[in-house]
């Protein structure tokens, strides 16, 4: 059970090492899944558990990686993560959450961590569909062209054929012109980066 | 710095081990802005970002293809398979597939050799026809009568003899003498090669129901 606390699952996910990254977010579903599922099953609309996992699990792995997620000592992971998925949850139920009753998760006290209620869920998804249309502007094969130099450390001239350029110079200017490229529009969309 | 994908290269490594170094330390020695490192900096961090979400998902959706099978269902579906498949080895009293249920044809003396003393064989042969009509009337006392009377007989064939003794068992079964049906199932697997092949999903539902009426 040691591997399962939160802060081995946080350094793991965050890890560069992609096996440890894949052996975080496998502990993450295992440790979060059935409690999650169950919540949404006790919900007076009914809503496939499945979608409400997905979207909650896949934004609350992308918070912890990207640094959004911010640790506090009074509150753990799940206390953050229950407000993505009852977020999640209204989203997908298509219904304003004034409407209807909401029943309780009864081992999380939303009363008691109301203070830590944040509103991550606009801000991340907002955030990842603003890096999704950028990269949009180019094609797949530039996208992972700039992944193997800028994230793997790849170098050009080793790869450039793979990715169907003809010739060394093209590749080059193919890589500066994309590349600012995308730059440009990551800073456009509400001064990214800051 | 346009065009020089070497220079461009170098620089991407050094800001990843930017341990000891600050951005404009590194903008200096490599003779660029330290708005040129901010944006490298960034747009790793985005592409990266970008990377790790798709890996997430495939996890996630490999995760999801797993638990979309209704396990609860398969279960559900798998025991009832079970059940029938076992009712039918449990139920079912069709042992001997050769039978001829035509009693006529069995019992019939209307050969014109009813005085005629028959061979030792040739009577074997007709207790055993006496036998299995006894049997198929359910008059299993006296099949078994009729069958063991068969394997008295001298010098029979053995493909014969193999046939009469798994007859003789599952008459024993269908008396419900389990003792006896027990023995001579015992000493039929104990032939090295049979010559009278026996059926083996009738073999299991004797067995089965042998289990059956010694444990119940």
């Amino acid at each position: 059970m040691d591997q399962e606390n939160d802060d081995n699952i946080i350094r793991l996910i965050c890890s560069i090492e992609f096996r440890e990254r894949e052996r975080g977010t496998r502990l993450f579903i295992k440790k979060y899944e059935s409690r999650v599922k169950n919540w949404v099953r006790k919900q007076s609309i009914k809503v496939d558990p499945d979608d409400v996992w997905q979207e909650a699990a896949s934004l609350m792995i992308f918070a912890i990686q990207s640094g959004k997620y911010k640790k506090y000592e009074t509150a753990e992971l799940y206390t953050y993560f229950h407000w993505i998925i009852k977020s999640s949850w209204i989203k997908l139920s298509k219904h304003s959450a004034n409407t209807f009753s909401i029943s309780k998760d009864h081992d999380f006290n939303e009363q008691k961590h109301e203070e830590f209620k944040p509103d991550i869920y606009t801000e991340i998804n907002q955030h990842k569909s603003f890096v999704e249309d950028c990269l949009k502007k180019l094609d797949l094969e530039t996208q992972n062209l700039l992944i193997e130099i800028i994230v793997e450390d790849a170098r050009l001239i080793d790869i450039f054929e793979d990715f169907g350029l003809k010739n060394y110079n093209n590749a080059k200017q193919k890589y500066f012109k994309s590349k600012n490229a995308l730059i440009n529009c990551l800073k456009k969309h509400m001064g990214y980066g800051k | 710095m346009e065009n020089n994908i070497e220079k461009e290269e170098k620089l991407i490594a050094e800001i990843k081990n930017t341990s000891n170094k600050n951005i404009d330390q590194i903008a200096t020695e490599n003779n660029v802005s330290s708005d040129y490192i901010t944006d490298l900096e960034m747009l790793e961090g985005v592409l990266r970002l970008n990377k790790w979400q798709k890996e997430t998902e495939t996890i996630l959706n490999s995760k999801q293809s797993m638990f979309s099978i209704n396990w609860p269902k398969i279960a559900l579906a798998a025991s009832i398979v079970i059940l029938i498949s076992f009712s039918y080895v449990a139920f079912n009293k069709n042992y001997i597939s050769d039978i001829v249920i035509e009693n006529e044809t069995l019992r019939g003396t209307n050969n014109g050799l009813e005085n005629e003393k028959l061979k030792p064989q040739e009577k074997a042969y007709q207790d055993f026809i006496n036998g299995k009509a006894s049997y198929h009337i359910k008059e299993f006392e006296n099949a078994i009568l009729s069958f063991k009377k068969v394997l008295n007989t001298p010098n029979l064939r053995t493909q014969f003899r193999e046939a009469v003794m798994w007859h003789l068992c599952v008459a024993y079964l269908q008396n419900n003498d389990t003792e006896n049906c027990a023995l001579i199932l015992g000493q039929i697997e104990k032939i090295p090669e049979p010559k009278y092949q026996i059926n083996t999903l009738d073999l299991i539902k004797v067995k089965t129901q042998l289990w059956l009426k010694k444990t119940f």
